[in-house]
């Protein structure tokens, strides 16, 4: 295992230049490291934490990375694959910038284990002990209820498209293959699971490209839950009127079953026969997770302290992301703001003070309803002390309608988190 | 306070860039527009404090067009937006780098 020399970082932004706006914890720059914190995952959340403890600390704080991908792929405008605007390749990046500028050491490896009483993690190919870990491990899928679909020869035809890359593409490829007048059939699991309106904008994505290049097709949507669970009145009105006779939206369909010979799924109402088959699965937190047994809500999602997103059941231990379990979206800008409000309360707690004790922060979700159109749902979340947890602020809400205006902001909304988790 | 505002502010990053300066925009942009550029998000940097008020207080009451700012500003408290007011104020300006993506690696896991 080879770890990075430590590079010394650039101090930007709120640095030793803003004098006045210097908090205590910052003024440590030049005295030895203040502890290491071992970060897992190099997501959204995992980056982001990773380059927010290296300019808020100063550099005082070592921070090591362990990843197993050797690129990002971004999930968000993944779905543009599949209605064709973009491409996988205008969504994958590098994580040099990020490593460089911030001086943050990186080991490309995978977990394999997490004892938490002697603050060890253990990995393929070496062993890192921490001051502090942050667990960042996104989603992973459960396939109790369709086990057929749990190999990797069944999501070479049965894709679920969740996790951007190579099923991103297969995906695409299948739905340009699918003859005029064929059926895509598509799910929507059960909530909580990672990006809301995700599923909707998938369908209306395969429902543009469809209605532009094979208009006698059709995509059918079993929604496991009993409606549009994220911009319904935005995406009602896009599958009725947008894509009238195009989209078929199915609430209650839970898929029990899947012939994957007969190319047939089966719900309790119906059984279904797809050309194109993608099924998204129901989600919990990523197997890290699991490995340091932090799932604690429903066997799926980690109980945190919204201050400093440290585990409730692992002292030092903080989890970041989608696996949180919280009245919040798992979506990338809320995995980027947990991640800096858990940077932000590690600096402090490693310095001995206290986190910030009402966190505020905001979120928005944008989705393409055609190459151009876009739609957001925002909102302000703030600490309520008295439950605990992050609640919705007043004023939050969903566009007025789809407009082309949006979708240039959509894409600026991308470049800008891309560069704020990336460089 | 400053804790507090410095990760309020952070969160405007995603759409606003890291330290208020946005990819796409040019330097000190609010200085110079008065309607919201079409094709990218105005940075932040380096913002008049009181104009940074005074649009805030005006997407809060819905007197400033706007696509998505009117629902976070009115999520927010008055001695928040003086806040981020101060600490964008004092933000230096620079061109962000815009991040160049590469062609999706042959081993990525999934
Ligand atoms: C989802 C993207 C997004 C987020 C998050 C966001 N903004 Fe904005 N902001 C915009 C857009 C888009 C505009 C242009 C007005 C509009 O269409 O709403 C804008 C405009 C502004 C303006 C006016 C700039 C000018 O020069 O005219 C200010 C000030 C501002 N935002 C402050 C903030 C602050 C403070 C935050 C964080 C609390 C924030 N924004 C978070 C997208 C965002």
């Amino acid at each position: 295992m080879v770890i990075n020399r430590r590079d010394f970082v650039k101090l930007s932004g709120l640095g030793l230049g803003l004098g006045s706006l210097s908090l205590p914890a910052f003024a440590r720059a030049n005295k030895p490291p203040m502890g290491r914190v071992v970060v897992i995952g190099g997501g959204y959340a995992g980056a982001c934490v990773a380059k927010y403890l290296r300019i808020w600390s100063m550099g005082s704080i070592e921070v090591v990375v362990v990843e197993a991908s050797q690129q990002f792929v971004s999930c968000p405008l993944s779905n543009l694959v599949l209605g064709g605007s973009k491409s996988i390749n205008d969504l994958s990046f590098s994580y040099d910038l990020l490593k460089t500028n911030h001086g943050i050491q990186w080991v490309h490896d995978q977990v394999t284990a997490i004892d938490v009483s002697t603050k060890k993690i253990s990995m393929l190919r070496g062993e890192l002990s921490y001051d502090r870990l942050v667990i960042a491990p996104g989603i992973d899928f459960i396939y109790d209820d369709l086990p057929m679909l749990a190999s990797t020869e069944a999501q070479q035809q049965v894709p679920h498209a969740w996790k951007a890359g190579w099923q991103t593409v297969n995906l695409r490829k299948q739905l340009e293959a699918m003859p005029d007048g064929g059926v895509f059939v598509m799910n929507v699991p059960k909530a909580p699971y990672r990006c809301p309106p995700g599923p909707y904008e998938r369908a209306a994505q395969v429902a543009y490209y469809l209605k532009n290049n094979k208009p006698k097709s059709k995509v059918i949507v079993l929604d496991a839950n009993a409606e549009i669970i994220s911009k319904k009145g935005l995406f009602s009105k896009v599958f009725n009127e947008l894509y009238t006779g195009i989209v078929d939206y199915r609430p209650n369909n839970t898929i029990i079953d899947v012939n994957l010979k007969a190319k047939t799924v089966k719900t309790e109402f119906d059984s279904v026969y797809a050309d194109v088959l993608n099924i998204i699965p129901s989600q919990r937190a990523g197997k890290v997770a699991q490995m340091a047994k932090l799932n604690n809500i429903d066997k799926r999602w980690c109980e945190v302290d919204f201050l400093s997103y440290e585990s409730k059941l692992a002292p030092n231990v903080h989890v970041i992301g989608d696996a949180v379990s919280a009245a919040l979206p798992k979506s990338a800008h809320m995995a980027t703001n947990q991640a800096k409000v858990c940077a932000s309360a590690i600096v402090q707690l490693m310095a001995g003070l206290a986190p910030d004790a009402m966190p505020v922060f905001a979120n928005t979700c944008y989705s393409y309803v055609t190459d151009k159109a876009a739609i957001h749902v925002a909102n302000v979340y703030r600490y309520d002390a008295v439950k605990k947890i992050m609640v919705s602020a007043e004023g939050g809400g969903v566009s007025a309608s789809p407009s082309e205006q949006e979708g240039l902001y959509a894409k600026a909304w991308a470049q800008n988190i891309w560069a704020d988790t990336l460089t | 306070m400053l804790l507090h505002v410095r990760t309020l502010a952070a969160s405007c990053a995603a759409c606003h860039g890291t330290d208020g300066n946005s990819v796409g925009s040019s330097i000190n942009n609010h200085a110079t527009a008065t309607q919201n550029d079409l094709s990218h998000i105005n940075s932040l940097a380096a913002i008049d404090k009181t104009d940074f008020i005074s649009k805030m207080q005006a997407f809060k009451l819905g007197q400033r067009p706007a696509t998505v700012m009117h629902h976070h500003a009115k999520g927010l408290t008055n001695l928040e937006i003086e806040d981020l007011a101060e600490y964008f104020s004092r933000l230096p300006a620079h061109q962000a780098a815009v991040l160049q993506s590469q062609p999706l690696l042959k081993d990525h896991g999934h």
